[in-house]
């Protein structure tokens, strides 16, 4: 993943420079701290935030609680749209009757973005928990569904012509011919939907749960704590690249996506 | 028993035509026997219906009229008993050479020793022990058709369908494939329906080839290779095998 010969100096320019200004700024009081605080004091309430012994702000100690009660629902919103969209993505990518049962349906719901659910999903399922949990799951069962279909349906009749002809049955050429073979375009989805579950946990939080870093972030405005806003925006930023990487080194571990080789016939 | 004859008769099939008016007549009324152990070659003008015809071997495909029988049943949908090695290797780009070699036995119940030892004994036959853990993209072309090979051999099947597995092959290469299949076929006796646009290829290899007229394709001419086998490469330079490969040559010329 982490390729240092491929690392160019380059790379490191913005970065460099937007924090220089930053620092710049905010120490010579061009912006006052209620707006931005300086890298400092951004990265001692980081570390207070995390492990509580500075007190320096009324969230010191608390990443913990925020963080998991976060992870908890992505990480159900998301199960439970992979289950749905895998399980209708191969079926419709799969089979004709399926296809054309399910998948005008579900094109026409994908029209309306995610957000525009949030209205609705309130008066259905009150502020909080549900809410979050609905938003997470439908925003990213599209992509799931979306790729799991055009992974399944594009399975080269050849290879499952091989896999037959070595003795395959019904079951088993699915276990070992199709589901492999849509692998790539399934992970793509599996990776996206995982991405718009942050996005939607955030949205969900927002709207008033009582732990979780979007609740945070809100709670923080409210009592005029910035920094508490940009750290959670780094943590979210942070656990989403590491669920990523996650989810990839998970299906590299089980055999599914291939390094290096190419993908013939996919 | 392990298997018996492959008899066709009056095999027709017509697709329908892409431009939706009449359909396209690839197969008319074929007719062929092929002894089991054979070794046989099918020529013929591109588009003739050779592949569909192999597909229709393989089970992938029905002919509209007409029968193609194995062992006395009729062929319908596809079985281990009849392997096919494709134009293209089609190895399953996510599995290693080994557990693409692997792939049909474990559809099967049995040992898994016994399976692992049958992998050994054939990845060793095509030559491609050393690279058991390499993933298909990362071989050669002559080396995937090997792996292709060594997966249905591993099955012992009673008939090997191939349609031009060695085209995309350089001559070296394609020389060493000939050879191992002539070998293997010594030795495990598959009856072999071999397609292929190379005439000496065919003779080189078969008992028997059979040269199709164009599309639609059905049987114009069934010449009998006599040359004694073993065979090697230096029976191609002898005069009986000039002689054959001008008769061959001249009655494709004929069809166009
Ligand atoms: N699935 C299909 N649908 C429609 N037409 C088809 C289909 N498969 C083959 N054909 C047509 O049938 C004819 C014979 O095809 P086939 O692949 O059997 O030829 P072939 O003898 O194997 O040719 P080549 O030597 O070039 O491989 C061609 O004209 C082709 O366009
Ligand atoms: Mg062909």
């Amino acid at each position: 993943m982490l390729n240092l010969k491929k690392i160019n100096l380059l790379s490191f320019l913005i970065p460099v420079l937007v924090l220089t200004t930053w620092y710049i700024v905010t120490r010579e009081g061009m912006v006052p701290p209620y707006l931005l605080p300086s890298p400092s004091s951004l990265i001692l309430v980081s570390i207070d935030f995390a492990i509580g012994t500075l007190n320096i702000t009324p969230y010191s100690g608390t990443l913990l609680t925020h963080a998991s009660a976060s992870i908890t629902r992505v990480l159900s919103g998301f199960a439970l749209a992979t289950f749905l969209g895998l399980t209708l993505g191969f079926l419709t990518g799969r089979s004709m009757v399926a296809k054309h049962t399910f998948d005008p349906t579900v094109h026409l719901i994908r029209i309306i973005p995610g957000i525009g659910w949030l209205p609705i999903a309130i008066v259905w399922f009150g502020v909080g928990e549900t809410t979050t949990l609905f938003l997470i799951s439908l925003a990213a069962f599209f992509p799931i569904y979306v790729n799991a279909a055009q992974g399944a349906s594009s399975v080269s009749p050849l290879l499952i012509r091989a896999g037959k002809m070595l003795g395959a049955n019904k079951v088993s050429l699915y276990t070992t011919v199709i589901i492999p073979a849509a692998m790539p375009s399934t992970i793509a989805g599996l990776r996206l939907g995982l991405g718009v579950s942050w996005g939607f946990l955030v949205l969900g939080e927002l709207t008033g749960v009582a732990n979780g870093l979007g609740a945070l972030m809100m709670d923080a405005r409210m009592l005029g704590h910035v920094d508490i806003i940009l750290v959670s925006m780094i943590c979210i930023g942070i656990l989403g690249r590491v669920s990523d990487i996650l989810l990839i080194s998970f299906f590299k571990r089980s055999g599914l996506m291939i390094e290096g080789g190419n993908n013939e016939g996919n | 028993m392990k298997g018996t004859d492959i008899v066709i008769k009056g095999l027709s099939k017509s697709y329908n035509s892409v431009n939706g008016e009449d359909s396209l007549k690839v197969l008319d009324e074929v007719y062929l026997h092929i002894k089991q152990g054979e070794f046989v070659s099918i020529v013929g003008p591109s588009g003739c219906g050779k592949s569909t015809l192999l597909n229709i071997l393989a089970g992938f495909e029905s002919g509209d009229d007409g029968v193609a029988t194995c062992c006395r049943e009729k062929i319908e949908g596809v079985s281990t008993q009849r392997a096919v090695v494709f134009q293209s290797p089609v190895l399953f780009p996510w599995l290693s050479v080994r557990k693409n070699v692997l792939f049909g036995l474990k559809q099967k119940k049995m040992d898994d020793g016994v399976r692992q030892k049958l992998v050994d004994k054939y990845l060793d036959a095509v030559g491609i022990s050393d690279f058991e853990h390499y993933y298909p993209g990362q071989l050669s072309g002559g080396m995937q058709q090997r792996v292709a090979l060594a997966r249905v051999l591993v099955l012992d099947p009673n008939i090997l369908l191939m349609d031009e597995p060695f085209a995309s092959l350089d001559a070296q290469s394609r020389l060493s494939m000939q050879e191992l299949l002539l070998d293997l076929w010594n030795k495990q006796k598959p009856t072999v329906i071999f397609v292929t646009h190379d005439v000496e290829e065919a003779l080189f290899l078969s008992d028997k080839v059979f040269i199709m007229t164009e599309r639609p394709g059905r049987i114009k001419e069934e010449i009998d290779v006599t040359f004694k086998r073993p065979r090697n490469i230096s029976v191609i330079g002898t005069p009986e095998f000039s002689e054959l490969k001008k008769h061959v040559l001249s009655t494709l010329m004929s069809i166009y």
